[in-house]
This record gives structure tokens, C-alpha cells and sequence, in this order.
């Protein structure tokens, strides 16, 4: 794994405490160009209407709790999740 | 025209001993839809029967009550863990409340019982005062 990548078995895209969407797989990783924090990950369920509320949140549950982190930019093509992030 | 979707909002609701439930305020159409079937049993008719039906299981029920709103608690575990269940998949929670003493289970189902007993008078209230009332229009009569 290279340094400051992060990769988890489940990952969730929130609205509210509402899942937009849940994802699997996921891989997050700075842009070497951008410095911009993105994930990466294989959708398994997905909400179009909450998908398309505004202050989206990608939540990476783990033992004690979970991190979150605020969506930027999202995109979904067809299994593919891709989303830029910002801390919250 | 009316807004007919709620902003997803929660409750705190306070338990004995300092603890405390973050709750749902109110279901969505698809949860409430996803709440009975987990609170509901087919029932076997006589043969014949047209239509299969299906009756509320009193078991289920309240544990699907709990499972629909339940989104965190201030709860720890045997060792003084917090007993994680936000952001975690059914499975999980519902493992969590099976581990549960049977009385802590017991205040969780009935705090979350009266939160939407409470919720759903406060909705009717709100119906009500938006539709001007639930009588029937009065007819004035004449007094000639």
C-alpha cells in the first residue's frame, strides 16, 4: 500500500444520518497533482434522490467509531464511486 | 403546493443512569415500509383463503421499532468499551441489542415506543392546525 492510502471493506456516502449510499472496497488516496483526497470504491446500494442532497459526508466506519469526511464532487458510473473529499 | 419531505432530523432521548438514545425523528415512507414488514408475520387462512394476510408479531414488532429509530447510544460494553452501533450494518445493531441485559433492552424498546408515540401526536397536531381543523364545515343556518 503506498503512504496515505487508506482502504477499507465498507464504506458509507450520508445525508444526514440517511445512506445515500454504501460502497465497498474502497481505496482513499491524495492526488499526487492536486493534493485533493479522493476515494474510490464499488457501489453496493445507492439512494439517486439522497444522492443528490447537498452536504453529503463518506463515512469509513472502523472498532471505536468512524472517519468522515465531507464530499466535494461525486460521481457514479455504474458500480464505480469516485468522490473528492474535504475534511469536515 | 406543499413540501412533503422532512429534513432528516434526530431526538436525544434520556435514559436512567446518565445514559442516552440518539433516535430518528420521524421515518421516511421507505423505512416506515421497511418497519412493518420486519414487525409483521404471514397468518395461515383456511383453505381457500383468497388473499394471503399477514398479522403484527408482537415479538418482532418492538424490536423493528428499535432498529428503525436507533441510530446511537451513549452504551458500553462489559469492559467499559463504547458499544459502537452508528454508522454500523444491521447485523451489528441488532447484535448489540441481543447482548443488551434484559431490562436495558427493555428501557431502550419503551423510551423508543413513546418517542414515536409522542412524534406521531405532535405530526397529527401539525395536520390539523395546517388543514384548519378536521370537523366538518359548519353550515350556518338562517335565521329567517
Amino acid at each position: 500500500m503506498e503512504p496515505g492510502t487508506i482502504r477499507g471493506a465498507r464504506g458509507l456516502v450520508k445525508a444526514a444520518y440517511l445512506t445515500a449510499a454504501e460502497v465497498t472496497g474502497y481505496v482513499l488516496a491524495k492526488e499526487p497533482l492536486t493534493g485533493a483526497w479522493m476515494v474510490r470504491a464499488t457501489v453496493v446500494t445507492s439512494d439517486p434522490y439522497l444522492l443528490a442532497q447537498p452536504d453529503l459526508v463518506f463515512v469509513a466506519p472502523h472498532k471505536g467509531g468512524a472517519w468522515r469526511w465531507a464530499l466535494a464532487s461525486h460521481h457514479i458510473a455504474g458500480a464505480a464511486f469516485e468522490a473528492r473529499l474535504r475534511s469536515l | 403546493m406543499s413540501i412533503r419531505v422532512r429534513r432528516p432530523a434526530t431526538d436525544r432521548l434520556e435514559l436512567s443512569q446518565g445514559d442516552f438514545l440518539i433516535v430518528k425523528q420521524d421515518l421516511t415512507a421507505g423505512e416506515y415500509r421497511a418497519f412493518l414488514r420486519a414487525a409483521t408475520k404471514p397468518i395461515a387462512l383456511a383453505a381457500g383463503g383468497a388473499t394471503p394476510a399477514m398479522e403484527l408479531d408482537p415479538i418482532a414488532a418492538g424490536e423493528a421499532m428499535v432498529l428503525a429509530y436507533l441510530l446511537d447510544w451513549s452504551f458500553q460494553d462489559a469492559d467499559g468499551r463504547p458499544l459502537v452501533i452508528a454508522d454500523q450494518p444491521p447485523a451489528v445493531v441488532r447484535a448489540a441489542l441481543d447482548h443488551l441485559d434484559h431490562a436495558s433492552y427493555m428501557e431502550v424498546q419503551r423510551a423508543i415506543q413513546a418517542h414515536q408515540a409522542t412524534t406521531e401526536a405532535a405530526r397529527d397536531d401539525e395536520k390539523k392546525t395546517l388543514s384548519g381543523g378536521t370537523g366538518p364545515d359548519k353550515t350556518l343556518t338562517s335565521a329567517a
